[in-house]
């Protein structure tokens, strides 16, 4: 990797902690000597073709000559960008693990204690090899879904962020495919190719996600896609990441890394939306409305309790055997599990959970290991409410009583204990009758997500930003907000 | 699972039954029980609550003479259990529980379905019987089947027209979230 001294990519640091560099000398990047297997090698620039042309496909669709993102040169513990203007077909998606400790343990589970695994134990291979292409799906299908969002981004530093989003998607779908192609011998090269054969909408062979099946048709969709969604995704790197097999434990950590600055692009975007509104409702001493150019509260309320909600059923049920047998087996941890101070067994532990009774919320006591799901949930949820406050900051600041707030977790639910019930969004279990007069006011109608698109109008013009949103506090890799992150090609611009 | 493979004519007269508290108890140990050795490890003890959502099938008069169980965690992974007490084979009450568990995969939002069959006497035959019904896979892997075709949300109808330097004194590495930088779990501010 060479160091370039144009002042426009800005000054690269220097690294620092462990480094393990990366060789783009080879058509893959990759820290994972790929050089020293020629048949993985070849097997994976037999699909870097058709990744291509899936990207070519259902990416991006806003024609642009380049953008300036970021590439991982180094995955050493502190990380190391460069940023430079390329190309998006051009972007050299990548394989990089992060360091390996080569006397790392098993953390939990029966096996805890023992070496971490360097290869696939046959007996776990195919929960292994679920797992690796579960979280693969959803890494493209949100690049598949925001497709077409380019066409109305408030500004180019917006659309900036969006391409770096979707590029590291990209990226991420890479990652698991390494690890198929590595370790599942023909049986992991067939997941590989489905990966890039199920797609978002697809009525034949969609995503294995109803939630990844849907299109994002504006920017305040995508803001809580990010923030909620992504987190969410998050959240299950964070249980692989404590993993016992060590490749997907490493894969997992570096993805980690990268996904740091999509939850700032989700949570910030957010925030920018209610600045915006805010600073309207403080200077007519009122309500916002569409009327006034930007966002109103109610509605940002109602696309809130939309994304959450949906993300909360990402989760799987409360309670699930193969969770607590992927626990005991190994394979995935708990959020932070080196930090919980417990045996890491939990063979004898419990918990409490809610469920509903005779149209009361009631609690109960199960077994640890049956709870897992909703262990993480838990840990997904109280990091969730970080953002709000970030969010009703703006409010406070601005000298406004209203407030944001994440609604119950049993509103809106498909999955696990609330499915079959309605529940408000402040806890109340209610009949058909009442969520049928409700339900207007806290999920977002036809009507509210026409309005919000009507105010979808792209802002191409460096440093100029969409009326409904405020400008972020700063540009990236110090690079002004006004910066010409995107060049549009010629028919981007018409 | 102790299903043979049976005509199209799925017991009509069946009920479909949600487990609010699942439990084992004696109705399991007949139908789950009755499966040949080592179809199911499903080790829970007399009244002890059972994860997952539960679903009885039963015949007119309530007799439970079939199960379904759907498993669910992160991400869509979804996995079923079924079993047919092993007085009532081969009368479609098996293709009904299957029918009805892709039904509430579906409405759950879930796409696929998966099984991985145990190894066990009849492990051959529950594969085929799988396999008429759409599954894909091998005999001793996940089996998956694409459930709920058609089913999807209505989509909304709306269409729009460095950086600090390395070494800073908090210890984050370059860049942080907000310029862009990679940034280790553990310091995510956002
Ligand atoms: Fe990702
Ligand atoms: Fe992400």
């Amino acid at each position: 990797m060479t160091t370039v001294d144009d002042p426009r990519t800005g000054a690269a640091p220097e690294p620092t902690g462990p480094v393990s560099t990366i060789d783009y000398d080879e058509r893959i990047p990759n820290n994972v000597n790929l050089a020293g297997d020629r048949r993985l090698q070849r097997a994976l620039e037999g699909w870097q073709p058709k990744f291509l042309d899936w990207w070519k496909t259902l990416g991006p669709a806003l024609p642009t000559e380049d953008v300036y993102l970021r590439t991982a040169i180094a995955v050493g513990r502190d990380g190391w960008a460069h940023f430079e203007h390329v190309p998006m077909e051009e972007y050299r998606w990548g394989i990089f693990l992060a360091e390996q400790n080569p006397d790392r343990q098993i953390a939990f589970g029966k096996h805890k204690g023992e070496p971490a695994w360097q290869e696939v134990p046959g007996e776990h291979r195919a929960d292994l090899m679920r797992l690796i292409v579960i979280q693969g799906d959803t890494e493209p299908a949100s690049v598949e879904q925001q497709r077409i969002l380019g066409n109305t981004a408030p500004s180019i530093y917006d659309l900036r962020n969006l391409f770096q989003v979707n590029v590291e998607e990209g990226r991420h779908l890479w990652a698991m495919v390494y690890l198929l192609h590595a370790y599942f011998g023909r049986e992991g090269r067939d997941e590989a190719e489905q990966l890039l054969k199920r797609n978002s909408g697809d009525l034949d062979a969609p995503r294995i996600l109803g939630a990844f099946n849907e299109e994002t048709t504006d920017w305040l969709q995508f803001f809580m896609f990010t923030y909620f969604t992504d987190r969410d995704g998050k959240y299950q790197l964070g249980t692989l990441k404590e993993s016992a097999f060590d490749p997907l434990a490493r894969t997992c950590e570096f993805m980690l890394k990268e996904e740091a600055h999509h939850m700032f692009v989700g949570t910030t975007g957010v925030q920018r939306v209610v600045e915006r509104t805010a600073e309207v409702m403080k200077a007519k001493g009122g309500e916002a409305t569409f009327e006034d150019g930007v966002i109103p509260l109610d509605v940002v309320q109602k696309y809130l309790n939309f994304q959450f909600s949906v993300s909360m059923d990402l989760f799987g049920s409360e309670q699930s055997t193969n969770a607590g047998n992927y626990y005991s087996s190994g394979l995935k941890g708990r959020w932070q599990e080196t930090r919980r101070k417990d045996d890491h067994v939990l063979l004898d532990d419990e918990r409490e959970m809610n469920y509903v009774e005779d149209g009361q919320i009631r609690q109960k006591t199960v077994p640890m290991l049956s709870a897992l799901n909703l262990d993480l949930r838990d840990e997904y949820v109280a990091d969730c409410a970080n953002g709000v406050r970030r969010w009703n900051q703006e409010l406070e600041d601005a000298g406004l009583t209203e407030r944001l707030f994440l609604p119950h977790e049993g509103f809106n639910r498909k999955v696990g204990a609330y499915a079959s019930h309605h529940v408000s969004p402040e806890g109340e279990v209610i009949d058909d009758a009442a969520w049928e007069a409700g339900v207007g006011g806290w999920l977002p109608s036809e009507e509210d997500r026409r309005a919000v698109a009507a105010l979808m109008v792209p802002v191409y013009t460096y440093g100029e930003f969409a009326p409904w949103i405020a400008p972020p506090k700063t540009g990236i890799n110090d690079q002004p907000v006004e910066f010409d992150y995107v060049h549009l090609a010629e028919e981007g611009m018409a | 699972m102790t299903v043979a493979p049976d005509p199209s004519s799925v017991a009509s007269d069946l009920q479909w039954v949600r487990e609010e508290s699942p439990t084992w108890d004696a109705d399991k140990v007949r139908v789950i029980g009755g499966a040949p050795e080592g179809a199911f490890v499903l080790p829970f003890s007399d009244g002890e609550q059972l994860p997952g959502d539960w679903f009885s099938a039963r015949d007119a008069g309530g007799a439970v003479v079939g199960y379904g169980r759907l498993d669910t965690t992160w991400g869509g992974d979804a996995e079923i259990l079924l079993a047919v007490d092993p007085g009532h084979q081969e009368a479609g009450v098996g293709s009904f529980v299957l029918e009805r568990l892709e039904a509430e995969a579906a409405a759950r939002d879930i796409n696929y379905i998966h099984n991985r069959i145990r190894d066990h006497a009849q492990r051959d035959v529950v594969h085929d019987w799988l396999v008429v019904r759409g599954f894909r896979g091998p005999v001793d892997g996940d089996l998956r089947k694409r459930v709920g075709a058609g089913g999807r949300r209505p989509r909304p109808e709306a269409r729009p027209a460095s950086s600090a330097a390395s070494g800073t004194p908090d210890g984050r590495g370059p860049g942080h979230e907000e310029q862009g930088g990679y940034v280790d779990v553990e310091e995510h501010q956002y």
